[in-house]
């Protein structure tokens, strides 16, 4: 019991003194996104937005699909609803933008509270497909004559966007680090031991007293919510909407495939996903323009197979990152 | 009148929505695994009898048996390869899996076949009937789906194979205490439901035009469809199809023709909260 104690306290003052370098990278990785707009080129500014973008998507996909292991395969209907309303709202009321961002990120899980009442009765991959036919209805529905009034029909519109890029660069930087934070500061809370709950077993979680509909409503709604966030200043920084690209499934892929890379159910995870996919994706994008939507097929089939946990779960294993939740 | 060539007209596309779910419900009867990929497979089988015809001027229908042996050569080799290692686990993992798989068919589609919209001109003509006019490459279809779904059901009841495969999907454990290799009847099995949807992409190939998202649209329909048979039953895949069928027809002449293709995913998503099991389904298995 002695040697024990001896051990436990050598490897704490070890990985104290680790934690210190630790501490002072992350401090590096975070200082370093804020001068970039200033030091680089427009490309690697724009290639780093496009990465807190990504981040953002999937820490909000995370949240709900990677804590309570409800896959929601219509993850870009939040994006959508949420640029749709930021972009009315701005075009047709004029409204401030940062306000309209955010009031579309709320619009967004007010949509998901709703959706999710009705929706999470489902389990599992019933819930799973049950989304898929949600975003692939609401596309539709947005391109039809009846909301033609609102959505101005199928061709869309362009708009201009009264907000330069810095500011939208920082925005997403900042969402992207605010959404990083939610996961550590929900993954650290009684909420999110609950959510891990319902991911091993609802049945158990449900009978020591959980309300397990509430708390997956609760995590549904964090997750829309960075999604619509996110995703109106996608949509700001594309400067042109319309249903299919607002609601396009590529957004629900990229996400989906960031988060097994990386590891769902983590805080690093999706953040890890996104700065390999995002690069990877540039790289390829630059030499195979069309095939690299092929690599996100084919990442998923060997994840899904070989690293089901994701790296992060692969480096716990192998002991090569501690095997706390908060990683 | 108009209401009866409506119906009519339902009917015809219902059966080829029927054909097109029943390889997506069999393979989940074989063994429990929801194939997003579905849809992939029919637009691929589409796209080779497309090439049959357009290369070697192969008559489409007679296309059908080539476009099916090498979808399900190619569902055997997925089987194989991918498919294996994740049977009897989480159905989630499947789901995740064979979504990975069609994000890579219809990517590939779109590299190498590209985004263009592609049709076959088959028996283009029409035959009158009850006074209204129907097209011939619709009738041909529905002669074909019946064809194919009696051999099928031919086929899982009097042969070795096919009375294993029911075996299997209604009890893997005896089944395989039974002396039958559970491994090799999956394979069977989905190469099967392969060869399913190969039967219905070559018949969408004479009827719609062919391009590589056409799969999206489609596996919702089956999904659908699925869902309202009840998974795993291959009746109610087919009823399921012809209510949807029909139920788009008269949205479509009704209603409008946008609107039309909402009615697939609101029928999914009212049958999994309102009846999980399906209108008919009610542990109903391949048979």
């Amino acid at each position: 019991m002695r040697d024990l104690t001896i051990l436990n306290s050598n490897k704490k003052q070890k990985i104290h003194h680790r934690s210190v370098w630790i501490y002072l990278s992350v401090i590096f990785i975070i200082g370093f996104p804020i001068v970039i707009p200033y030091i680089a080129s427009v490309y690697i500014a724009s290639v780093l937005f496009l990465l807190f973008i990504c981040i953002g998507y999937a820490q909000g996909w995370n949240i709900m699909s990677g804590f309570t292991g409800y896959v929601n395969f219509g993850y870009s209907l939040f994006i959508g609803i949420a640029g749709y309303v930021s972009v009315i709202l701005v075009i047709d009321l004029g409204v401030w933008w940062p306000i309209a961002w955010f009031l579309s990120g709320v619009s967004a899980s007010i949509v998901a509270f709703v959706l999710g009442i009705i929706m999470l009765r489902l389990r599992g991959s019933y819930f799973a497909i049950g989304m898929l036919a949600l975003l692939l209805g609401i596309q539709l529905l947005f391109t039809s004559k009846y909301l033609a009034p609102i959505t101005r029909g199928g061709y869309g519109f362009p708009f201009i966007v009264p907000v330069s890029f810095n500011v939208m660069y920082y925005s997403a930087y900042l969402i992207a680090l605010l959404s990083t934070f939610i996961s550590y500061k929900i993954i650290t809370s009684r909420f999110g031991a609950k959510l891990l709950a319902i991911r091993e077993d609802e049945e158990a979680a449900g009978s020591i007293g959980i309300n397990v509909t509430m708390n997956k409503i609760i995590a549904f709604v964090i997750s829309a919510f960075f999604g619509g966030l996110v995703g109106s200043i996608h949509i700001a920084f594309q400067n042109y909407i319309e249903p299919h690209s607002a609601f396009n499934i590529h957004w629900t892929i990229v996400p989906i495939v960031m988060v097994l890379l990386g590891g769902p159910g983590t805080v690093w995870g999706p953040v890890i996903g996104a700065l390999i996919l995002t690069f990877v994706e540039e790289f390829l994008w630059s030499h195979f323009t069309q095939a690299y939507m092929m690599i996100y097929g084919f990442v998923m089939v060997v994840l899904v197979l070989l690293v089901p946990g994701g790296i992060i779960e692969w480096l716990k294993n192998r002991g090569k990152l501690p095997k706390i939740r908060t990683i | 009148m108009e209401l009866i060539s409506i119906i009519i007209g339902g009917l015809l596309l219902g059966s080829l929505y029927g054909l097109a779910a029943c390889g997506l419900s069999f393979i989940f009867g074989v063994m429990t695994i929801i194939n997003v990929a579905h849809a992939e497979f029919i637009m691929l089988s589409a796209y080779i009898t497309f090439w049959l015809w357009f290369f070697l001027k192969i008559n489409p229908i007679l296309a059908i048996i080539p476009s099916m042996f090498i979808i399900f050569i190619f569902c055997i080799l997925i089987y194989r390869t991918v498919i294996n290692r994740i049977v009897g686990e989480m159905q989630l993992t499947s789901l995740i899996l064979t979504f990975g798989i069609s994000i890579f068919m219809w990517n590939f589609a779109q590299v190498f076949f590209t985004s263009t919209f592609r049709s076959i001109a088959y028996s283009t003509g029409s035959i009158s009937f009850l006074g209204s006019f129907f097209p011939m490459n619709k009738i041909i279809s529905l002669i074909i789906v019946s064809i194919i779904i009696g051999l099928l059901q031919a086929f899982l009841k009097w042969t070795k194979i096919g009375k294993a495969i029911r075996a299997v999907s209604q009890n893997p454990g005896v089944a395989s205490i039974s002396g039958i290799d559970v491994y090799k009847i999956r394979m069977y099995g989905f190469g099967i439901g392969g060869g399913l949807a190969a039967v219905a992409g070559s018949l969408i190939a004479i009827q719609w035009s062919i391009f590589p998202l056409m799969g999206a649209d489609l596996i919702l329909k089956c999904f659908a469809i699925v869902a309202i048979g009840g998974l795993g039953s291959i009746p109610g895949a087919l009823l399921g199809g012809i209510i949807l069928g029909l139920a788009e027809n008269i949205g479509t002449m009704y209603w409008d023709a946008t609107m039309a293709n909402v009615i697939a995913p609101l029928l999914l998503i009212l049958t999994f909260l309102l009846r999980p099991q399906g209108l008919f389904g009610y542990e109903e298995r391949v048979d």
